[in-house]
Protein backbone atom coordinates (compact mmCIF):
# COMPACT_ATOMS: atom_id res chain seq x y z
CA UNK A 1 0.00 0.00 0.00
CA UNK A 2 1.31 3.22 -0.57
CA UNK A 3 0.25 6.07 1.09
CA UNK A 4 0.20 9.48 -0.77
CA UNK A 5 1.19 12.49 1.33
CA UNK A 6 -0.38 15.45 -0.46
CA UNK A 7 0.80 18.81 1.41
CA UNK A 8 -0.84 21.37 0.61
CA UNK A 9 1.34 24.97 1.89
CA UNK A 10 -0.27 27.41 2.29
CA UNK A 11 1.81 30.45 2.15
CA UNK A 12 -0.19 33.91 3.11
CA UNK A 13 2.14 37.22 1.95
CA UNK A 14 1.54 40.42 3.86
CA UNK A 15 3.06 43.12 1.97
CA UNK A 16 3.78 46.29 3.06
CA UNK A 17 2.72 48.83 0.93
CA UNK A 18 4.96 50.24 -2.08
CA UNK A 19 5.08 54.14 -2.11
CA UNK A 20 3.41 55.66 -4.63
CA UNK A 21 5.84 56.87 -7.95
CA UNK A 22 5.92 60.75 -8.23
CA UNK A 23 3.92 61.85 -10.46
CA UNK A 24 3.05 65.53 -12.55
CA UNK A 25 -0.51 65.44 -13.80
CA UNK A 26 -1.70 68.00 -16.43
CA UNK A 27 -5.38 68.71 -15.51
CA UNK A 28 -8.29 71.01 -16.42
CA UNK A 29 -8.92 74.26 -14.77
CA UNK A 30 -12.40 75.63 -13.74
CA UNK A 31 -11.88 78.80 -15.94
CA UNK A 32 -10.11 76.87 -19.02
CA UNK A 33 -10.92 74.55 -22.06
CA UNK A 34 -11.60 71.14 -20.77
CA UNK A 35 -8.73 69.22 -21.13
CA UNK A 36 -8.95 65.74 -23.22
CA UNK A 37 -6.62 62.71 -23.13
CA UNK A 38 -5.26 61.59 -19.54
CA UNK A 39 -3.26 63.52 -16.88
CA UNK A 40 -0.26 62.53 -18.32
CA UNK A 41 -0.71 62.91 -21.90
CA UNK A 42 -3.50 65.07 -21.80
CA UNK A 43 -4.37 67.55 -24.91
CA UNK A 44 -5.61 71.03 -25.21
CA UNK A 45 -8.09 72.09 -28.28
CA UNK A 46 -8.14 75.76 -28.13
CA UNK A 47 -10.79 76.18 -31.19
CA UNK A 48 -10.73 78.09 -34.05
CA UNK A 49 -8.24 81.39 -33.82
CA UNK A 50 -6.91 83.64 -36.83
CA UNK A 51 -4.30 86.53 -36.92
CA UNK A 52 -6.47 89.02 -36.60
CA UNK A 53 -7.87 87.92 -33.00
CA UNK A 54 -11.44 88.64 -34.48
CA UNK A 55 -14.26 86.61 -34.18
CA UNK A 56 -15.74 83.72 -31.43
CA UNK A 57 -13.62 82.00 -29.43
CA UNK A 58 -13.93 78.85 -27.91
CA UNK A 59 -14.66 78.87 -24.02
CA UNK A 60 -12.44 79.32 -21.71
CA UNK A 61 -10.25 80.67 -24.58
CA UNK A 62 -9.07 83.78 -24.10
CA UNK A 63 -6.98 86.11 -26.81
CA UNK A 64 -4.46 88.94 -26.00
CA UNK A 65 -2.99 90.71 -28.90
CA UNK A 66 0.72 91.27 -29.55
CA UNK A 67 2.56 92.92 -32.43
CA UNK A 68 2.82 90.30 -34.05
CA UNK A 69 -0.69 88.88 -33.43
CA UNK A 70 -3.25 87.27 -30.98
CA UNK A 71 -2.35 84.54 -28.47
CA UNK A 72 -5.18 82.18 -27.85
CA UNK A 73 -4.51 80.66 -24.02
CA UNK A 74 -6.24 78.74 -21.69
CA UNK A 75 -5.37 78.32 -18.26
CA UNK A 76 -4.88 74.81 -16.86
CA UNK A 77 -3.27 72.78 -13.83
CA UNK A 78 -0.13 71.02 -12.95
CA UNK A 79 -0.36 68.97 -10.11
CA UNK A 80 2.17 66.69 -8.77
CA UNK A 81 2.03 63.73 -6.16
CA UNK A 82 4.05 60.84 -4.69
CA UNK A 83 7.06 62.94 -4.36
CA UNK A 84 7.27 62.98 -0.71
CA UNK A 85 7.40 64.77 2.57
CA UNK A 86 11.14 66.17 1.44
CA UNK A 87 10.48 67.28 -2.25
CA UNK A 88 11.39 70.28 -3.93
CA UNK A 89 10.32 69.77 -7.49
CA UNK A 90 10.95 72.03 -10.53
CA UNK A 91 8.69 71.86 -13.34
CA UNK A 92 10.25 73.18 -16.96
CA UNK A 93 8.82 72.63 -20.11
CA UNK A 94 9.68 73.03 -23.78
CA UNK A 95 7.73 72.41 -27.86
CA UNK A 96 8.91 68.71 -28.09
CA UNK A 97 6.95 68.72 -31.01
CA UNK A 98 6.09 72.07 -32.84
CA UNK A 99 3.15 73.09 -34.67
CA UNK A 100 3.86 72.23 -38.22
CA UNK A 101 3.89 76.11 -39.57
CA UNK A 102 6.21 76.77 -36.45
CA UNK A 103 9.18 77.05 -38.41
CA UNK A 104 10.66 79.79 -40.33
CA UNK A 105 11.75 83.29 -39.52
CA UNK A 106 9.66 84.82 -38.21
CA UNK A 107 7.46 82.10 -36.97
CA UNK A 108 3.61 82.07 -38.46
CA UNK A 109 2.57 80.21 -34.88
CA UNK A 110 3.78 79.83 -32.12
CA UNK A 111 3.58 77.98 -28.54
CA UNK A 112 3.54 80.83 -25.65
CA UNK A 113 2.78 80.48 -22.05
CA UNK A 114 2.42 82.35 -19.11
CA UNK A 115 3.23 81.77 -15.41
CA UNK A 116 2.25 85.24 -14.49
CA UNK A 117 -0.92 86.16 -12.49
CA UNK A 118 -2.10 88.26 -15.07
CA UNK A 119 -1.81 86.54 -18.26
CA UNK A 120 -4.10 89.06 -19.75
CA UNK A 121 -1.27 91.15 -20.17
CA UNK A 122 0.85 90.85 -23.52
CA UNK A 123 3.96 91.26 -21.95
CA UNK A 124 3.39 88.04 -19.55
CA UNK A 125 2.57 85.98 -22.69
CA UNK A 126 6.60 84.51 -23.83
CA UNK A 127 7.69 82.08 -26.71
CA UNK A 128 7.91 78.92 -25.06
CA UNK A 129 11.45 76.90 -25.83
CA UNK A 130 11.21 74.26 -28.48
CA UNK A 131 15.05 73.27 -27.03
CA UNK A 132 15.21 70.15 -25.22
CA UNK A 133 18.46 71.20 -23.70
CA UNK A 134 16.97 74.98 -22.69
CA UNK A 135 13.53 74.14 -21.26
CA UNK A 136 11.65 77.24 -19.73
CA UNK A 137 11.65 76.99 -16.03
CA UNK A 138 7.97 76.91 -14.99
CA UNK A 139 7.84 76.42 -11.05
CA UNK A 140 10.97 75.21 -8.43
CA UNK A 141 10.70 74.35 -4.79
CA UNK A 142 7.30 72.79 -5.43
CA UNK A 143 6.96 69.99 -2.45
CA UNK A 144 4.59 66.94 -2.71
CA UNK A 145 0.96 67.55 -3.79
CA UNK A 146 1.25 70.67 -4.91
CA UNK A 147 -0.88 72.38 -7.73
CA UNK A 148 -0.53 75.19 -9.79
CA UNK A 149 -1.93 77.03 -12.39
CA UNK A 150 -0.38 78.60 -15.73
CA UNK A 151 -1.59 78.85 -19.21
CA UNK A 152 -0.54 78.08 -22.64
CA UNK A 153 -1.79 78.92 -25.77
CA UNK A 154 -0.38 79.78 -29.32
CA UNK A 155 0.45 83.02 -31.26
CA UNK A 156 -1.14 83.22 -34.87
CA UNK A 157 0.74 85.34 -36.55
CA UNK A 158 -1.39 88.31 -38.67
CA UNK A 159 0.19 87.44 -42.29
CA UNK A 160 -1.13 86.91 -45.76
CA UNK A 161 0.67 85.97 -49.18
CA UNK A 162 2.18 83.35 -50.28
CA UNK A 163 3.33 81.80 -46.30
CA UNK A 164 -0.31 82.04 -45.29
CA UNK A 165 -2.20 79.47 -44.09
CA UNK A 166 -5.21 77.58 -42.75
CA UNK A 167 -6.33 75.10 -40.95
CA UNK A 168 -5.43 72.85 -37.38
CA UNK A 169 -2.24 73.42 -35.93
CA UNK A 170 -0.67 70.55 -33.39
CA UNK A 171 2.27 71.13 -30.85
CA UNK A 172 2.99 69.20 -27.71
CA UNK A 173 4.69 70.23 -24.56
CA UNK A 174 6.43 68.40 -22.52
CA UNK A 175 6.88 68.85 -18.90
CA UNK A 176 9.29 67.31 -17.01
CA UNK A 177 9.15 67.47 -13.00
CA UNK A 178 12.62 66.86 -10.72
CA UNK A 179 13.22 66.62 -7.30
CA UNK A 180 16.23 68.70 -6.29
CA UNK A 181 16.65 66.63 -3.19
CA UNK A 182 16.26 63.02 -5.30
CA UNK A 183 18.06 62.74 -8.41
CA UNK A 184 15.67 59.00 -8.68
CA UNK A 185 12.24 60.92 -8.45
CA UNK A 186 11.55 62.67 -11.93
CA UNK A 187 8.78 62.33 -13.99
CA UNK A 188 7.26 63.52 -17.42
CA UNK A 189 3.60 64.71 -18.87
CA UNK A 190 2.83 66.03 -22.17
CA UNK A 191 0.29 68.49 -23.39
CA UNK A 192 -1.40 68.69 -27.08
CA UNK A 193 -2.42 72.44 -27.63
CA UNK A 194 -4.34 72.24 -30.74
CA UNK A 195 -5.60 75.69 -32.70
CA UNK A 196 -7.86 75.47 -35.88
CA UNK A 197 -6.28 78.82 -38.01
CA UNK A 198 -8.72 80.12 -40.25
CA UNK A 199 -8.82 83.48 -42.70
CA UNK A 200 -10.74 86.71 -41.12
CA UNK A 201 -11.49 89.85 -42.37
CA UNK A 202 -12.13 93.31 -40.61
CA UNK A 203 -13.66 96.68 -41.76
CA UNK A 204 -14.49 99.70 -39.92
CA UNK A 205 -14.43 103.39 -40.57
CA UNK A 206 -13.15 106.20 -38.20
CA UNK A 207 -13.45 109.94 -38.25
CA UNK A 208 -10.91 112.33 -39.30
CA UNK A 209 -12.70 115.25 -39.15
CA UNK A 210 -15.71 116.68 -38.40
CA UNK A 211 -19.14 115.72 -38.59
CA UNK A 212 -18.39 112.73 -36.28
CA UNK A 213 -18.57 109.16 -37.76
CA UNK A 214 -19.92 106.83 -34.92
CA UNK A 215 -21.40 103.31 -34.16
CA UNK A 216 -25.00 103.39 -36.33
CA UNK A 217 -28.17 102.53 -34.45
CA UNK A 218 -29.37 100.47 -37.24
CA UNK A 219 -26.31 100.47 -38.97
CA UNK A 220 -23.01 99.27 -38.50
CA UNK A 221 -21.69 103.23 -38.55
CA UNK A 222 -23.25 106.57 -38.65
CA UNK A 223 -22.56 110.17 -39.78
CA UNK A 224 -24.69 113.07 -39.44
CA UNK A 225 -24.05 115.76 -41.68
CA UNK A 226 -26.21 117.82 -39.27
CA UNK A 227 -28.41 121.05 -41.08
CA UNK A 228 -27.44 121.65 -44.63
CA UNK A 229 -28.74 123.28 -47.54
CA UNK A 230 -28.01 124.18 -51.06
CA UNK A 231 -26.17 127.41 -50.90
CA UNK A 232 -23.91 125.99 -48.11
CA UNK A 233 -24.58 128.86 -45.25
CA UNK A 234 -25.71 125.93 -42.94
CA UNK A 235 -22.51 124.40 -41.38
CA UNK A 236 -23.16 121.42 -41.84
CA UNK A 237 -21.73 120.10 -38.33
CA UNK A 238 -18.69 121.49 -39.45
CA UNK A 239 -18.04 119.53 -42.53
CA UNK A 240 -16.15 121.77 -45.41
CA UNK A 241 -18.22 123.78 -47.17
CA UNK A 242 -17.87 124.69 -51.13
CA UNK A 243 -20.86 126.53 -52.90
CA UNK A 244 -21.68 126.37 -56.87
CA UNK A 245 -23.79 127.85 -58.85
CA UNK A 246 -25.83 124.32 -58.81
CA UNK A 247 -25.41 123.68 -55.37
CA UNK A 248 -23.21 123.30 -51.91
CA UNK A 249 -21.17 120.34 -51.29
CA UNK A 250 -20.51 119.43 -47.45
CA UNK A 251 -17.67 116.74 -47.43
CA UNK A 252 -15.30 115.63 -44.50
CA UNK A 253 -12.26 113.33 -44.53
CA UNK A 254 -12.36 109.79 -42.88
CA UNK A 255 -10.21 106.50 -42.56
CA UNK A 256 -11.42 103.39 -44.44
CA UNK A 257 -9.47 101.00 -42.21
CA UNK A 258 -9.16 96.82 -43.90
CA UNK A 259 -7.21 94.22 -42.26
CA UNK A 260 -7.35 90.77 -43.10
CA UNK A 261 -5.03 87.47 -42.36
CA UNK A 262 -4.46 84.16 -43.46
CA UNK A 263 -4.76 85.60 -47.03
CA UNK A 264 -2.95 84.00 -50.15
CA UNK A 265 -3.02 87.88 -51.60
CA UNK A 266 -1.91 90.65 -49.73
CA UNK A 267 -4.40 93.20 -51.15
CA UNK A 268 -7.98 93.54 -51.10
CA UNK A 269 -10.68 95.81 -53.30
CA UNK A 270 -12.82 98.09 -51.08
CA UNK A 271 -16.41 99.29 -52.85
CA UNK A 272 -19.04 101.13 -51.92
CA UNK A 273 -22.67 101.50 -53.09
CA UNK A 274 -25.44 103.25 -52.19
CA UNK A 275 -27.23 100.78 -50.64
CA UNK A 276 -30.35 103.01 -50.04
CA UNK A 277 -30.51 106.17 -51.19
CA UNK A 278 -32.19 109.43 -49.85
CA UNK A 279 -36.08 110.08 -50.15
CA UNK A 280 -35.49 113.20 -51.89
CA UNK A 281 -32.12 112.17 -54.60
CA UNK A 282 -33.24 115.17 -56.68
CA UNK A 283 -32.06 117.75 -53.19
CA UNK A 284 -29.14 114.96 -52.00
CA UNK A 285 -26.48 113.16 -53.79
CA UNK A 286 -23.57 110.95 -51.69
CA UNK A 287 -20.22 111.84 -53.50
CA UNK A 288 -17.43 110.08 -52.86
CA UNK A 289 -13.21 111.42 -53.32
CA UNK A 290 -9.51 110.42 -52.33
CA UNK A 291 -8.34 114.01 -52.42
CA UNK A 292 -10.93 116.04 -51.12
CA UNK A 293 -9.86 118.41 -53.91
CA UNK A 294 -12.73 120.73 -55.47
CA UNK A 295 -13.78 118.79 -58.57
CA UNK A 296 -13.05 115.35 -57.45
CA UNK A 297 -16.06 114.25 -56.24
CA UNK A 298 -17.85 111.92 -57.63
CA UNK A 299 -20.91 110.27 -57.04
CA UNK A 300 -21.43 107.09 -55.22
CA UNK A 301 -22.65 103.96 -57.20
CA UNK A 302 -26.24 103.19 -56.47
CA UNK A 303 -26.02 99.88 -58.18
CA UNK A 304 -24.86 97.08 -55.87
CA UNK A 305 -23.66 94.73 -58.87
CA UNK A 306 -20.37 94.17 -57.86
CA UNK A 307 -18.53 95.33 -61.32
CA UNK A 308 -20.79 98.44 -60.95
CA UNK A 309 -19.62 99.64 -57.86
CA UNK A 310 -17.51 102.86 -56.87
CA UNK A 311 -14.08 101.37 -55.85
CA UNK A 312 -12.03 102.90 -53.32
CA UNK A 313 -8.92 100.55 -54.02
CA UNK A 314 -8.14 97.51 -55.41
CA UNK A 315 -4.41 97.21 -53.60
CA UNK A 316 -5.60 98.08 -49.70
CA UNK A 317 -2.81 96.46 -47.28
CA UNK A 318 -3.85 94.94 -44.32
CA UNK A 319 -3.75 97.11 -41.07
CA UNK A 320 -2.82 100.12 -43.72
CA UNK A 321 -5.96 102.77 -43.32
CA UNK A 322 -7.34 104.56 -46.35
CA UNK A 323 -7.90 108.60 -46.07
CA UNK A 324 -10.93 108.70 -47.92
CA UNK A 325 -13.81 111.59 -48.43
CA UNK A 326 -17.55 111.59 -48.21
CA UNK A 327 -19.58 114.19 -49.98
CA UNK A 328 -23.20 115.44 -49.51
CA UNK A 329 -23.95 117.59 -52.31
CA UNK A 330 -27.26 119.54 -52.04
CA UNK A 331 -29.00 120.42 -54.85
CA UNK A 332 -30.24 124.21 -54.58
CA UNK A 333 -33.49 124.16 -55.96
CA UNK A 334 -36.76 126.15 -55.57
CA UNK A 335 -40.34 125.94 -55.98
CA UNK A 336 -42.31 122.68 -56.26
CA UNK A 337 -39.19 120.59 -55.15
CA UNK A 338 -37.81 122.04 -52.28
CA UNK A 339 -38.50 119.99 -48.72
CA UNK A 340 -37.39 121.33 -45.41
CA UNK A 341 -36.41 118.19 -43.01
CA UNK A 342 -34.54 115.29 -42.25
CA UNK A 343 -33.52 112.38 -45.06
CA UNK A 344 -30.96 109.46 -44.66
CA UNK A 345 -29.21 107.03 -47.04
CA UNK A 346 -27.14 104.02 -46.23
CA UNK A 347 -23.93 103.66 -48.21
CA UNK A 348 -22.76 99.82 -48.30
CA UNK A 349 -18.79 98.93 -47.87
CA UNK A 350 -17.46 95.89 -48.68
CA UNK A 351 -13.87 94.37 -48.66
CA UNK A 352 -12.82 91.54 -50.73
CA UNK A 353 -9.87 89.93 -50.33
CA UNK A 354 -9.49 87.04 -53.05
CA UNK B 1 -44.01 133.84 -45.41
CA UNK B 2 -40.10 132.82 -46.30
CA UNK B 3 -37.16 133.71 -44.17
CA UNK B 4 -35.63 137.27 -44.31
CA UNK B 5 -32.54 138.04 -44.70
CA UNK B 6 -30.81 141.48 -43.25
CA UNK B 7 -27.84 143.60 -44.52
CA UNK B 8 -26.36 146.74 -43.32
CA UNK B 9 -24.15 149.51 -45.20
CA UNK B 10 -22.77 152.61 -43.42
CA UNK B 11 -20.84 155.14 -44.80
CA UNK B 12 -18.44 157.63 -43.37
CA UNK B 13 -17.12 161.00 -43.86
CA UNK B 14 -14.25 163.45 -42.75
CA UNK B 15 -14.67 167.09 -43.67
CA UNK B 16 -11.47 168.81 -43.91
CA UNK B 17 -11.10 172.39 -45.36
CA UNK B 18 -14.22 171.93 -47.45
CA UNK B 19 -13.24 168.06 -48.53
CA UNK B 20 -15.28 165.49 -47.45
CA UNK B 21 -14.47 161.56 -47.16
CA UNK B 22 -16.76 159.43 -46.77
CA UNK B 23 -16.58 155.82 -46.32
CA UNK B 24 -19.42 153.03 -47.23
CA UNK B 25 -19.87 149.59 -45.63
CA UNK B 26 -22.27 146.79 -45.73
CA UNK B 27 -22.54 143.84 -44.75
CA UNK B 28 -24.93 140.83 -45.30
CA UNK B 29 -25.89 138.69 -42.10
CA UNK B 30 -26.86 135.25 -43.17
CA UNK B 31 -28.81 132.86 -41.16
CA UNK B 32 -26.70 129.86 -39.90
CA UNK B 33 -27.61 126.97 -37.62
CA UNK B 34 -23.75 126.73 -36.05
CA UNK B 35 -23.58 123.22 -34.60
CA UNK B 36 -19.90 122.22 -32.87
CA UNK B 37 -18.91 118.66 -33.89
CA UNK B 38 -16.25 116.59 -31.97
CA UNK B 39 -13.91 113.94 -32.99
CA UNK B 40 -15.25 110.29 -32.13
CA UNK B 41 -13.36 107.20 -30.16
CA UNK B 42 -12.55 104.52 -32.57
CA UNK B 43 -15.72 102.49 -33.76
CA UNK B 44 -15.57 98.85 -33.10
CA UNK B 45 -14.76 96.70 -36.34
CA UNK B 46 -17.03 94.75 -38.64
CA UNK B 47 -15.28 90.81 -38.87
CA UNK B 48 -15.65 87.98 -40.40
CA UNK B 49 -13.52 84.44 -39.94
CA UNK B 50 -13.45 81.87 -42.33
CA UNK B 51 -14.69 83.93 -45.47
CA UNK B 52 -13.01 86.57 -47.53
CA UNK B 53 -15.57 89.31 -47.20
CA UNK B 54 -16.68 91.76 -45.06
CA UNK B 55 -19.64 94.36 -45.43
CA UNK B 56 -20.17 97.33 -43.59
CA UNK B 57 -23.24 99.92 -43.75
CA UNK B 58 -23.16 103.35 -42.82
CA UNK B 59 -25.84 105.82 -42.25
CA UNK B 60 -25.87 109.31 -43.81
CA UNK B 61 -28.44 111.80 -42.55
CA UNK B 62 -29.06 115.24 -42.97
CA UNK B 63 -31.23 117.91 -42.35
CA UNK B 64 -32.38 120.35 -45.44
CA UNK B 65 -33.10 123.63 -44.50
CA UNK B 66 -34.58 127.02 -45.83
CA UNK B 67 -31.57 129.20 -46.91
CA UNK B 68 -31.32 132.90 -48.00
CA UNK B 69 -28.14 135.11 -49.11
CA UNK B 70 -27.34 138.53 -49.99
CA UNK B 71 -24.00 139.52 -51.18
CA UNK B 72 -22.71 143.07 -52.57
CA UNK B 73 -20.29 143.10 -55.01
CA UNK B 74 -18.39 145.70 -56.61
CA UNK B 75 -20.09 146.54 -60.52
CA UNK B 76 -17.79 149.21 -62.55
CA UNK B 77 -17.85 151.60 -60.12
CA UNK B 78 -16.29 151.88 -56.83
CA UNK B 79 -15.10 149.43 -54.84
CA UNK B 80 -17.00 146.94 -52.24
CA UNK B 81 -15.31 145.26 -49.84
CA UNK B 82 -15.70 142.77 -47.41
CA UNK B 83 -15.79 143.54 -43.83
CA UNK B 84 -14.59 146.88 -43.06
CA UNK B 85 -16.62 146.78 -39.94
CA UNK B 86 -19.51 144.95 -41.61
CA UNK B 87 -20.17 142.58 -43.83
CA UNK B 88 -18.90 144.49 -46.81
CA UNK B 89 -17.62 148.38 -47.06
CA UNK B 90 -17.92 150.87 -49.45
CA UNK B 91 -16.29 153.99 -49.20
CA UNK B 92 -16.48 157.10 -51.46
CA UNK B 93 -13.50 158.86 -50.42
CA UNK B 94 -13.37 163.20 -50.20
CA UNK B 95 -16.58 164.60 -51.50
CA UNK B 96 -18.30 168.11 -51.11
CA UNK B 97 -21.19 169.47 -51.98
CA UNK B 98 -19.63 171.85 -54.79
CA UNK B 99 -18.96 168.28 -56.46
CA UNK B 100 -14.89 169.41 -57.00
CA UNK B 101 -13.61 166.48 -55.08
CA UNK B 102 -13.22 163.34 -56.88
CA UNK B 103 -14.16 160.63 -54.47
CA UNK B 104 -14.06 157.39 -55.69
CA UNK B 105 -13.63 156.14 -59.36
CA UNK B 106 -14.79 153.72 -61.67
CA UNK B 107 -16.30 153.87 -64.89
CA UNK B 108 -19.79 152.97 -62.73
CA UNK B 109 -19.22 155.66 -60.53
CA UNK B 110 -19.93 159.41 -60.67
CA UNK B 111 -21.21 162.45 -58.96
CA UNK B 112 -23.88 164.67 -60.06
CA UNK B 113 -24.28 168.24 -58.89
CA UNK B 114 -27.92 171.01 -58.73
CA UNK B 115 -27.98 174.32 -57.46
CA UNK B 116 -32.22 174.15 -57.41
CA UNK B 117 -31.65 174.15 -53.31
CA UNK B 118 -28.54 175.77 -52.61
CA UNK B 119 -24.87 173.63 -53.55
CA UNK B 120 -25.65 169.93 -53.13
CA UNK B 121 -23.84 167.02 -55.09
CA UNK B 122 -24.41 163.51 -54.71
CA UNK B 123 -21.83 160.80 -55.19
CA UNK B 124 -22.68 157.81 -56.13
CA UNK B 125 -21.60 154.42 -57.56
CA UNK B 126 -23.20 151.35 -59.07
CA UNK B 127 -23.24 147.80 -57.31
CA UNK B 128 -23.89 144.50 -57.62
CA UNK B 129 -26.62 143.34 -55.25
CA UNK B 130 -27.21 139.15 -55.72
CA UNK B 131 -29.88 137.11 -53.65
CA UNK B 132 -29.97 133.13 -53.37
CA UNK B 133 -32.03 131.28 -52.05
CA UNK B 134 -32.59 127.81 -51.56
CA UNK B 135 -35.34 124.90 -50.66
CA UNK B 136 -38.46 127.72 -51.23
CA UNK B 137 -41.14 127.44 -52.00
CA UNK B 138 -41.32 129.61 -54.69
CA UNK B 139 -38.49 129.88 -57.46
CA UNK B 140 -39.21 133.54 -57.62
CA UNK B 141 -39.32 136.10 -54.74
CA UNK B 142 -40.31 138.16 -52.90
CA UNK B 143 -38.92 141.62 -51.82
CA UNK B 144 -35.83 143.12 -51.49
CA UNK B 145 -35.63 146.46 -49.46
CA UNK B 146 -33.36 148.78 -47.88
CA UNK B 147 -33.07 150.88 -45.00
CA UNK B 148 -30.55 153.72 -43.36
CA UNK B 149 -30.43 151.88 -40.22
CA UNK B 150 -28.03 154.41 -39.10
CA UNK B 151 -27.40 157.93 -40.24
CA UNK B 152 -24.37 159.81 -40.80
CA UNK B 153 -22.97 162.04 -37.80
CA UNK B 154 -22.81 164.37 -39.95
CA UNK B 155 -25.14 167.43 -40.94
CA UNK B 156 -25.71 167.58 -44.77
CA UNK B 157 -24.86 163.94 -45.09
CA UNK B 158 -27.55 161.16 -46.74
CA UNK B 159 -28.15 158.17 -48.18
CA UNK B 160 -29.28 158.21 -51.78
CA UNK B 161 -30.12 155.64 -54.49
CA UNK B 162 -31.79 154.55 -57.69
CA UNK B 163 -32.77 151.29 -59.13
CA UNK B 164 -31.48 152.11 -62.63
CA UNK B 165 -28.85 154.21 -63.78
CA UNK B 166 -28.77 157.61 -63.28
CA UNK B 167 -28.00 160.34 -65.54
CA UNK B 168 -29.08 163.71 -63.92
CA UNK B 169 -29.21 164.72 -59.83
CA UNK B 170 -32.81 164.47 -59.46
CA UNK B 171 -33.06 160.78 -60.64
CA UNK B 172 -31.24 159.66 -56.83
CA UNK B 173 -33.99 159.27 -54.48
CA UNK B 174 -33.50 159.44 -50.55
CA UNK B 175 -33.22 156.16 -48.72
CA UNK B 176 -35.43 155.59 -46.59
CA UNK B 177 -34.55 155.94 -42.90
CA UNK B 178 -37.75 153.99 -41.74
CA UNK B 179 -37.54 149.82 -40.88
CA UNK B 180 -41.08 149.84 -41.28
CA UNK B 181 -41.40 150.98 -45.10
CA UNK B 182 -37.79 150.71 -45.96
CA UNK B 183 -37.02 151.75 -50.25
CA UNK B 184 -37.79 148.97 -52.74
CA UNK B 185 -34.52 147.74 -54.37
CA UNK B 186 -36.13 145.08 -56.40
CA UNK B 187 -37.94 147.41 -58.65
CA UNK B 188 -39.03 145.84 -61.58
CA UNK B 189 -36.44 142.74 -61.77
CA UNK B 190 -37.60 139.78 -60.58
CA UNK B 191 -35.57 138.50 -57.78
CA UNK B 192 -33.79 135.33 -59.26
CA UNK B 193 -31.48 132.88 -57.18
CA UNK B 194 -28.14 134.10 -57.99
CA UNK B 195 -28.66 136.42 -60.46
CA UNK B 196 -27.31 140.02 -59.42
CA UNK B 197 -29.37 143.39 -60.43
CA UNK B 198 -26.71 146.14 -60.61
CA UNK B 199 -27.99 149.07 -58.45
CA UNK B 200 -27.04 152.52 -57.65
CA UNK B 201 -26.57 154.10 -54.42
CA UNK B 202 -24.86 157.50 -53.72
CA UNK B 203 -23.85 159.89 -50.85
CA UNK B 204 -26.07 163.49 -51.04
CA UNK B 205 -23.86 166.58 -50.02
CA UNK B 206 -25.55 169.23 -49.25
CA UNK B 207 -24.09 172.39 -48.86
CA UNK B 208 -26.08 174.93 -46.63
CA UNK B 209 -24.05 176.95 -44.38
CA UNK B 210 -26.04 175.25 -41.81
CA UNK B 211 -23.74 172.09 -42.26
CA UNK B 212 -20.73 172.29 -40.85
CA UNK B 213 -18.09 170.22 -41.73
CA UNK B 214 -16.51 168.74 -38.20
CA UNK B 215 -13.62 167.41 -40.23
CA UNK B 216 -14.20 163.85 -39.07
CA UNK B 217 -15.00 160.58 -40.75
CA UNK B 218 -18.67 159.63 -40.85
CA UNK B 219 -20.59 156.79 -41.46
CA UNK B 220 -24.15 155.49 -42.52
CA UNK B 221 -25.42 151.92 -42.17
CA UNK B 222 -27.84 151.12 -44.66
CA UNK B 223 -29.66 147.58 -43.82
CA UNK B 224 -30.67 145.37 -47.05
CA UNK B 225 -33.50 142.85 -46.39
CA UNK B 226 -34.59 140.05 -48.90
CA UNK B 227 -37.54 137.98 -48.26
CA UNK B 228 -38.53 135.12 -50.24
CA UNK B 229 -42.13 133.92 -49.55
Amino acid sequence: MRTLTIVLLVVVSWAAPASAAPTINILSAASGVALGGNSGAATMNLGNGNGLGVGTRASGVYAVALGSGPVYASPFRVNLTGWGGSASVSVTAYVSSNFPRGGGAPPLIQVMYCVATSCGAAANQLVLSTSSGAPAALRAGLPDKSTFTMDMGALIAHINGSSAFTGTQTATILFTANDANDANKRDTATLSVSIAVQRAVQFSLDATGPPSLTAGATSDYAIDFGTVDGLGVSTGNGAARAASTTGALYSTSYLVRPAFSSMTSTNGTVQLYVSTNFARPGLLQLQDSSTGEPGSFAAISTNSAAASQTVISTSAQSKVDITRYLGLFVFAVNGTGAFVGADSAVVTYTLIVP
Amino acid sequence: MGMALVGAVWQSSRLEQGERLMRFTGFVMCAVLATAATASAQNTPKTATGTNTVAATLAVKATLAKAVQLTLNTGSGCTVSNGGGGDFSLDFGTVDALGIATGCTGAGAGKLTSTASGNQAVYYTDYTITPAFTNQGTATGSTLTSYVSSAFGQSGFSIVQTNSAPSEFGDFVAMSTASGSPTDVKGGSAITTNTPLTRYVGVKVDGANANVPTGASSTAVVTYTLTIS
